[in-house]
């Protein structure tokens, strides 16, 4: 039992429950054009209803929530120059004799929610087929400014997260060297912090790789052809998708007024990303959906968020993000601790070549996986358990 | 088809949903200190809303609009919606204005009357135009596309209304925002145009890049700026639906992310929205979106921009040949490049920089928007 921290159960009131029911009842629907089957304006209106309607009658929060608080939790205060941070996290101790330590990072649009599937098996692979010895202490925290974790006064980045995130590690719970796993913006966390504190850090583990060399410096040779396509595939990609990217980044505050206010807003302004960036099924609008991310998982993602008012707090870290310019290495620099990647066969994005990784990872593992994408923890847990255990085994 | 007259009639139990809806309004944090930085600020808001609950009264606003003729017309498959001012003078003078996003008819309440009758406002009764105000198509009181249509196609439909419905054959386009594009378009292919009065950069001939080097600085400028400013242009150009979704249940939320614009494109004084607009008019703005339900079509234009290309291509620099006044204010989201580029896009005959002034220009200079526009039509009649 971790001394600073104190321990935390989700609980939410039922007043809070109550409102979020009549304003799910009062929705005011938009237009759709016609012929969005595909989502190709945006988040498919039939989905949404079927999502909403799921939401307000069926969905048992205290199911969700009794699920949640089925892992120890805990938030410990950091306090800071500025201002006391509260870090909410999952802390549950692997089997074994000498577990690994693991520490796992979320991204946007996501919570912690998103591990809640593989924390067990990680920890305790023997109670599915697998070996004690291979157990890891696992820790899931909520980034700051997301879900139990208390939101900044200001924006803040990455690079200043792995600081918050290594002394929960180090100083918190005591762990000399450790091992952490990430995709979206927990691999930028994640990588900053194998940058910060490589000394601590026995592997990562990625399912993203956002750092961007330095590609003037002598270290780094002539982009290949392969690379060269992949770039100009990644910025056509980009070219459609990021409006949300664009505005988050540049006027949150735009946004955050109707976001706060509506859960249907909510809903739409997440769930597209969930199904552009899952392994969603796209023939059909909402049947492949559905099946890659069931509806109580969703609305359970949606009131994380909801109940704890963290959708603006959480859109700004793409605000924060690139004004301390986390990802961009200075010349020379370089991961050095080993470093897995997993790339999930994502339909959208185009996979990113090897090359282009171990220009800023020391790679020691790279696996293309058979299925899952963004959210692969979520999507296919048993894959995504299987494969972080099989490298961390190696890493001990 | 002739135009039917229209009043404007929203149902109370309307705007007490909307008013219950603003009054459970949940603030959001904002970062300590962040001003406008951040988008729409958290305090200027507040006061907004404080006057929506308590001082603002729709009612009293709708009795204002509806002082004005308004009337609805059948084209091709919409019905369009516009405000109709005859003028007395003996030449027939008409005059199409069109407003742009996330504008409405609102912008041109001041302007509208003393440009149809100047005899009223200490003018010459020489200078009164016929004056039209339409909605766009998926805007305000006009019908709803079902799919995202170009602004070329927006400007064959008032085209059709100018000249079958009204029987206007030599009418001059007026605009800024998309309303700029609409009327350029009109000035290009328009059959019933003969000039066109733009206050915004919109409509662009293909293939003109910038020459010079102050041209070439200028595009840079206008590509920073885009990139500081454009979040809303690219989402709305991407995913319009998505961001239906937030903005059309929550009416606050979408009164922010109006008012973030009329805050970051206008002319502002101190940084202080009513140094220049009353809280009335850009409410009265917001519950024209809010009542007809149209936040949602008005971003399609966005998308309809590059989805609807109907139309014959434009061939590589042509540019539009009928007289086009230019009204330069000078704060914009995308300011005129310098004149020696815009002379390869439009052939123009008047070219009026001020000192003062922004985006919506009808609302913040409306005395110098009604006089530029008066200059222009005397020297088409000279």
């Amino acid at each position: 039992m971790p001394s600073l921290a104190k321990p935390f159960h989700v609980s939410v009131s039922q007043d809070e429950l109550s409102d979020l029911k009549s304003r799910l009842a009062r929705v005011r629907w938009p237009n759709e054009p016609s012929g969005n089957d595909s989502w190709n304006w945006g988040t498919n209106l039939g989905y949404m209803q079927r999502l909403i309607t799921y939401w307000r009658d069926e969905f048992d929060w205290r199911k969700a929530e009794a699920e949640l608080n089925r892992f120890s939790q805990f938030t410990v205060d950091l306090p800071t120059e500025t201002e006391t941070h509260t870090i909410h996290f999952i802390h549950e101790k692997g089997s074994g004799k000498n577990p690994l330590p693991l520490i796992l990072t979320h991204g946007w649009p996501s919570t912690y929610r998103e591990f809640l599937d593989v924390i067990e098996p990680l920890a305790h692979p023997e109670r599915f087929g697998g070996n004690a010895e291979d157990g890891m202490d696992i820790i899931v925290p909520s980034l700051l400014g997301f879900g139990f974790s208390t939101k900044p006064k200001a924006p803040v980045g990455p690079a200043m997260i792995a600081d918050l995130w290594h002394r929960l590690m180090h100083d918190v719970l005591g762990y000399q060297r450790y091992a952490a796993q990430a995709g979206d913006w927990g691999s930028y966390v994640t990588s900053r912090l194998a940058l910060q504190h490589p000394e601590n850090l026995k592997a990562i583990h990625l399912t993203m790789l956002p750092l961007r060399p330095h590609l003037k410096h002598a270290s780094q040779p002539p982009i290949s052809a392969d690379e060269a396509v992949w770039i100009e595939k990644m910025k056509a990609w980009w070219a459609q998708e990021e409006g949300y990217r664009s505005i988050q980044s540049t006027k949150p505050m735009a946004l955050a007024y109707g976001l706060m206010d509506s859960p249907v807003g909510l809903a739409g302004w997440l769930a597209d990303k969930y199904w552009r960036l899952g392994d969603t099924k796209k023939e059909h609008p909402w049947e492949g959906m559905e099946s890659r991310f069931p509806m109580h998982i969703m609305c359970t993602q949606l009131s994380i968020y909801w109940f704890s008012g963290t959708i603006n707090s959480a859109n700004m870290l793409y605000k924060a993000g690139p004004a301390e310019r986390s990802a961009a290495l200075k010349p020379g620099e370089r991961v050095t601790v080993p470093t897995a990647y997993a790339d999930y066969p994502m339909d959208v994005l185009p996979p990113t070549p090897e090359s282009w990784g171990k220009r800023s990872y020391n790679i020691v593992r790279w696996r293309e996986m058979k299925a899952g994408g963004h959210f692969a923890a979520m999507e296919e847990p048993k894959l995504f358990a299987d494969d972080v255990r099989d490298f961390f085994r190696t890493m001990r | 088809m002739s135009p039917t007259p229209f009043k404007i009639e929203i149902p109370q139990a309307k705007i007490n949903h909307i008013m219950e809806r603003v009054r459970q309004f949940e603030w959001p944090d904002a970062p300590v200190n962040g001003g406008w930085a951040y988008g729409a600020n958290l305090e200027t808001m507040k006061t907004f809303v404080e006057h929506w609950l308590h001082g603002y009264d729709w009612y009293r606003e709708q009795e204002i609009m509806n002082r004005l003729p308004h009337f609805k017309a059948r084209v091709r498959d919409l019905d369009i919606h516009f405000i109709h001012l005859r003028s007395n003078a003996p030449k027939r003078r008409p005059l199409i204005i069109t407003h742009g996003w996330p504008g409405s008819f609102v912008e041109f309440m001041n302007v509208m009357e003393p440009l149809a009758y100047p005899q009223k406002y200490a003018g010459s009764a020489s200078d009164a135009f016929d004056v039209i105000i339409p909605s766009l198509p998926g805007y305000g009181f006009s019908g709803k596309p079902k799919n995202p249509i170009s602004p070329r196609t927006v400007a064959t439909y008032f085209d059709e209304l100018m000249t079958k419905n009204l029987g206007y054959t030599d009418y001059i386009a007026q605009g800024g925002d998309w309303g700029s594009v609409v009327s350029g378009w009109l000035a290009y292919e328009g059959k019933g145009c003969r000039a066109a009065h733009l206050n915004m950069f919109g409509w662009r001939s293909p293939g003109v890049e910038p020459e010079t080097a102050e041209e070439k600085k200028a595009a840079q400028h206008a590509e920073m700026l885009f990139n500081l400013e454009g979040g809303y242009f690219r989402q709305q150009s991407t995913k319009p639906l998505t961001l239906s979704y937030p903005l059309m249940d929550s009416p606050v939320g979408m009164a922010a992310w109006i008012i973030e614009k009329f805050h970051g494109w206008s002319d502002i004084e101190n940084n202080q929205l009513l140094s220049v607009y009353t809280k009335d008019q850009l409410l009265t703005n917001v519950m024209i979106y809010l009542v007809t339900r149209t936040f949602g079509t008005s971003t399609w234009l966005y998308r309809g921009l590059f989805e609807d290309l109907s139309g014959a291509p434009v061939p590589p620099k042509t540019r539009i040949e009928k007289p086009v006044a230019i009204a330069r204010f000078p704060k914009d989201l995308i300011p005129f490049p310098p004149r020696s580029i815009m002379e390869r896009h439009v052939n123009i005959t008047r070219w009026t920089e001020f000192k003062k002034g922004g985006h919506f220009a009808a609302m913040e200079r409306p005395q110098d928007f009604i006089e530029d526009v008066r200059a222009f039509g005397r020297e088409l009649d000279a």
